[in-house]
């Protein structure tokens, strides 16, 4: 095993399942989020040698492509009502009303709420500028508030 | 509702998942295998894929002698490309334009930005990206959104992170460095997955 194939086991096995949370709170589900970030670690074994900063990188590919899922399953089934999103856990009035906001959205609010990011880190994970983290932040605390008072 | 509850419900709910990683080994060899594996599709369909894949590029050089349209972001390298940067073979001339001794090839940055250029007319904002001279090689990450600068800040936003290495070339008695692309990846925009 080289050192850097040996860097990113070692980030896998104290990163996976900081990663993992992450998806889940992106996705919403857990069987996805382990897919995700196992599909994250295979495909980070081919660039590996040019990562620069190991964890936000993985974070990057993880947040990406968890937007990517989210996208997909918008298209598919258009909002699932909270009870279909709700499967095997707790009502949870908040936790059904980020289910409504959009991909990205949902992944500033994670990214700033969860993660503690602070707008340049979430803007260079999301790829936009920070101006736009700041209105995705606004606009899905809003979205949240008006989903809640429904 | 305010920001303390989004906090707490968010960690709450991470805290709600069990997590077993399974061992590095299996993940290693299993997923890998499965990708090596996987059914490549029959042979008349890659040609067909090829058919269009020559019919659309060429209407879309056409169309951009025209009136410059954007050039689709799918022709971007998928990411996640199978090589080494340190060893891996250009797959980039470099600038048409620039003779062989020119200094503007000596620097990564302006390779990297004319190998953009060449693909995508529209500019990318670059990041600090590392260029490391005594390996020789270098990776620069871009970052480019369309929807953003539309006033659409939902909309889909791209970056990714071209690859260069240094290959010295020696003109008469002086040897002069230059950078090569060698590489380019991309986190959202998946060709094969579209």
């Amino acid at each position: 095993m080289t050192d850097w194939d040996a860097g990113l086991v070692h980030l896998y096995e104290t990163r996976y399942r900081d990663l993992v949370r992450l998806a889940y709170l992106l996705t919403g589900s857990a069987e996805a989020a382990e897919e995700l970030v196992q599909d994250a670690f295979v495909a980070a074994r081919a660039s590996w040698t040019a990562v620069r900063e190991p964890y936000p990188y993985l974070r990057t590919v993880v947040v990406n492509r968890a937007r990517s899922w989210g996208r997909r399953r918008q298209l598919e089934h258009r909002q699932p009502r909270p009870s279909e999103r709700a499967v095997g856990l707790d009502a949870d009035e908040l936790w059904d009303a980020l289910a409504t906001l959009s991909p990205r959205q949902r992944a500033a609010i994670v990214l700033r709420f969860y993660e503690d990011l602070p707008d340049g880190e979430i803007a260079q994970a999301l790829g936009c500028r920070k101006a736009t983290v700041r209105t995705a932040v606004h606009r899905g605390l809003a979205a949240l508030r008006q989903e809640i008072e429904r | 509702m305010n920001e303390n509850d989004v906090r707490t419900m968010l960690r709450r709910r991470a805290g709600d998942i069990v997590v077993d990683p399974p061992p590095w080994s299996e993940l290693g060899t299993e997923r890998l295998v499965a990708e090596e594996r996987r059914p490549s599709p029959p042979r008349w369909l890659a040609a067909a894929a090829l058919l269009v894949t020559v019919a659309v590029t060429g209407s879309l050089l056409l169309l951009s002698r025209r009136s410059e349209p954007p050039v689709s972001l799918q022709q971007v390298a998928p990411p996640e490309l199978p090589f080494e940067p340190a060893s891996a073979a250009p797959i980039w001339p470099g600038p048409a334009d620039v003779p062989l001794g020119d200094t503007r090839l000596a620097d990564a940055r302006q390779v990297a930005a004319a190998y953009l250029e060449s693909r995508m007319p529209r500019p990318v904002r670059w990041g600090d990206g590392r260029v490391d001279e005594a390996a020789g090689t270098a990776s620069l990450p871009w970052t480019r959104s369309d929807a953003v600068a539309a006033g659409e800040p939902n909309g889909p936003s791209y970056s990714g992170t071209v690859f260069l290495r240094r290959i010295d070339v020696r003109l008469a008695e002086t040897v002069v460095p230059r950078w090569h692309v060698v590489g380019s990846m991309d986190d959202e925009l998946r060709v094969d997955r579209l």
